[in-house]
């Protein structure tokens, strides 16, 4: 009984937060004038403008994708099984720009390229005038994208070669150099990794909003943020949000396909007891390798960081940036602390379910917190605000329980796959042996596979809180007077905040996720 | 074919082969016995190339492949075939395509590599199933597409490490005979690690007893 009512709890928490809001959303553009209507939809559909923005989308996302796929596979291949000095270092300075909200990359190369910018002191103005342009515009919108995402390919390929098993890539060591090795075995094994990191770029930027209305890039996802909290139009914010979610669904569905298409040669992968996944020696090539990661490092992640340091240095700055945002920095973190232990929580159970196919919807529940988690935070935000703007429910939209709920929607996947992939490595018999020893479902919950995934735990704790910290897209939309967060703080003062107490303010937001995230990667790296 | 002289390897700080002096004849079968954690697949790992002696020296037709802590010649030019105890077949790639692999590493032609692979195909019994993926063959299958794919270079030396552990009683013997019966008619050298003494009767025509990284100083020879 116990048992099937705090698996149904999850199961609710993700329907309330993450499902039912999505439902309200598409009802909710299905209204016009007070009563049912396809107007909005026939407005985004007879609209050139529309149709424009939509293609900027696409082929932003589409060069996103391609360019972090291209970067980060071999990234993730140098992280995951070089014998290259620092990789555990350069890994998490190449995830530092994911941790942080996406803006704080823009603001740093705006900084850089800027007409008070460095590059404009030490390039001559033609040249510098040229970068300028660059960078506010697609390319920039490109550039600062990729290096957000950049850790999603990395990542996967780090976590998909630790499935390999290594005699597979021994066999084949045998007969051929391991450049050889790596494109006809390890890389067609680890193609379901980049299948889904490249579909999860692609989704991700499309409904990214802040970075391409930072460098005047227009796009849908902007569009639909637009319409809501500028100019309030529920019924058009709603359907300019609809395509997005249909994109992102199409996309999940095709990777879904994809996936099971594979599974012949991802079913029961893994290491082999005892072994490691097989280290290349680069040998002769170290030092290229090194120094090329270095380089690349420098330039996308510490460049622009250093020009919003090398800002935010002058009189005054910080104390002005504590003063006006301590406040949203300590609400920051205690909104975070709350969404990641409850998400923790839920995140225990989903996975217990999924993993034991417990509940008859545990395949819905994989698949649909997969999906609320690839949409534009837009979509969820305007779903969550017309499900719960009632009068009768203003204890929930006039407090921060909307943003917990936000976070509960969106985040609920990554809880629940990281301790799911924690539960695997626990064979069946340590709860079953607890069982026939007459432990109750709590007593071995708490107990025996508490205590066997305590470091998925941890880790869905601390990678949730990070998520939760930095989240800018749903908090800028539900957040309730007195309750602005820091990414949303810095945001709505960059409109006219001066660009010292800006800088200042992202470099608190960049200190206050670098902290937890060392610890985490410490942690995990070996896992 | 393959001479150590005082090869000792440690793995994670713990000493696994210590002081081992062994020669294999060209034409052998030489079977290792032992128990579990003894050391047998490390061997047979340092005669691959796979991982590089703490101490001695490997050679293999009189040249020196492997001294202590280096890897002098590199396992994909050492020209030997294994069969590893999960069998590592790649399954990603069907049957013909896991056997043409090696060829391709080696650069034969498309019309010499279909000719080699027919051959082995035919001398394993795997006609007709060369275009189905390792995940639709049964367990036999798969062994015999392993031995296929370490065979099909015509190496002359071949490691295997215990590859018909997985397989019941019955088609463990057949399989035997099959090896026996490949090595006669190609005439490669084998190594050949198990801990199964019916095994180790079928195929051996020399024993070496391993026990706690070291050789067991009664060899048995059963030619």
């Amino acid at each position: 009984m116990i048992r099937q009512v705090a698996l149904w709890a999850a199961v609710a928490v993700l329907i309330v937060c993450g499902e039912l809001p999505v439902i309200f959303m598409l009802a909710g553009s299905l209204h016009a004038g007070g009563a049912f209507s396809f107007s909005n939809y026939l407005h985004i559909l007879g609209s050139r403008h529309e149709w424009r923005l939509f293609e900027n989308s696409i082929i932003l996302s589409a060069l996103v994708s391609l360019l972090t796929l291209i970067v980060g596979v071999p990234l993730g291949i140098v992280f995951g099984k070089s014998d290259m000095p620092l990789r555990k270092f350069l890994s998490l300075v190449f995830c530092i720009p994911i941790l942080v909200p996406p803006y704080v990359m823009a603001v740093g190369w705006s900084e850089l390229v800027g007409r008070q910018g460095l590059m404009a002191k030490v390039l001559p103005l033609p040249a510098s005038q040229a970068l300028f342009h660059f960078v506010f515009g697609i390319g920039g919108t490109v550039l600062v994208l990729s290096t957000v995402y950049l850790p999603i390919p990395i990542l996967l390929t780090m976590a998909f070669l630790k499935t390999i098993n290594p005699r597979l890539e021994e066999a084949a060591r045998l007969c051929t150099t391991w450049p050889a090795v790596l494109r006809r075995i390890t890389i067609p094994l680890i193609r379901p990794g980049v299948v889904l990191s490249g579909i999860l770029v692609f989704v991700l930027s499309l409904g990214e909003f802040s970075v391409p209305s930072y460098l005047r890039f227009k796009v849908f996802a902007a569009e639909s943020f637009t319409e809501f909290s500028a100019v309030y139009e529920f019924g058009a914010a709603t359907a300019a949000s609809v395509p997005l979610a249909l994109v992102a669904l199409l996309l999940l569905f095709v990777e879904a396909l994809y996936a099971r298409r594979n599974a012949s040669f991802t079913r029961g992968r893994g290491l082999v007891p005892g072994s490691k996944v097989l280290t290349i020696s680069l040998g002769r090539l170290l030092r290229i390798f090194f120094w090329l990661t270095v380089c690349l490092a420098l330039f996308l992640v510490f460049l622009p960081l250093f020009s919003l340091f090398s800002r935010s240095v002058a009189a005054g700055a910080y104390a002005e940036a504590l003063d006006l945002g301590l406040d949203s920095m300590l609400r920051s973190f205690v909104y975070a602390f709350i969404g990641a232990t409850f998400l923790t929580l839920t995140g225990f159970l989903s996975a217990y379910l999924i993993k034991n196919r417990s509940l008859w919807c545990w395949r819905l529940i994989d698949i649909t917190s997969l999906f609320v988690f690839a949409l534009p935070g837009t979509v969820l935000g305007i779903g969550l605000i017309s499900m719960w703007n009632n009068s009768w429910t203003q204890f929930v939209y006039g407090s921060m329980i909307i943003i917990i709920f936000g976070y509960a929607g969106r985040y609920y996947v990554l809880s629940s796959r990281i301790i799911l992939s924690d539960f695997h490595l626990i064979p069946s018999s340590m709860e079953e042996a607890a069982q026939m020893a007459g432990a109750g479902w709590l007593r071995r919950m708490l107990f025996v596979l508490a205590p066997l995934a305590k470091r998925g735990i941890f880790a869905a704790w601390l990678c949730v809180f990070l998520f939760c910290l930095r989240d800018t897209d749903i908090t800028m939309l539900v957040y309730p007077p007195g309750c602005e967060t820091l990414p949303v703080r810095i945001f709505t003062l960059m409109a006219n905040g001066s660009p010292s107490l800006i800088a200042a303010l992202c470099m608190l937001m960049v200190a206050s996720v670098v902290i937890p995230s060392a610890i985490l990667w410490h942690f995990q790296w070996n896992e | 074919m393959v001479r150590l002289e005082c090869v000792t390897k440690y793995l994670d700080g713990r000493l696994v082969l210590r002081d081992i002096d062994l020669q294999i004849e060209t034409g052998e079968r030489l079977v290792l016995l032992g128990p579990s954690g003894c050391g047998k697949t490390t061997l047979l790992r340092l005669v691959a190339g796979l991982v590089s002696p703490d101490r001695g020296r490997i050679f293999i037709k009189g040249n020196l492949v492997s001294d202590s802590g280096k890897v002098i010649v590199p396992p994909e030019e050492r020209l030997i075939g294994f069969v590893f105890q999960d069998l590592a077949l790649w399954p990603h790639m069907s049957v013909y395509e896991n056997l043409e692999f090696v060829l391709k590493a080696l650069g034969l032609r498309r019309k010499e590599r279909k000719v080699r692979i027919g051959e082995m195909v035919g001398m394993t019994d795997l006609e007709g199933m060369e275009s189905r993926m390792p995940g639709e063959l049964s367990g036999g299958q798969q062994q015999r597409v392993a031995l296929a794919r370490a065979l099909v270079a015509r190496p002359p030396l071949v490691l295997m490490d215990e590859p018909l552990s997985s397989l019941d009683w019955d088609l463990r013997g057949r399989l035997g005979e099959k090896i026996c019966e490949l090595q006669e008619e190609i005439g490669f050298t084998l190594i050949y690690v198990t801990h199964d003494r019916g095994e180790t009767k079928q195929l051996a025509t020399r024993v070496v007893v391993m026990k706690n990284g070291g050789l067991n100083s009664a060899m048995l020879d059963l030619k």
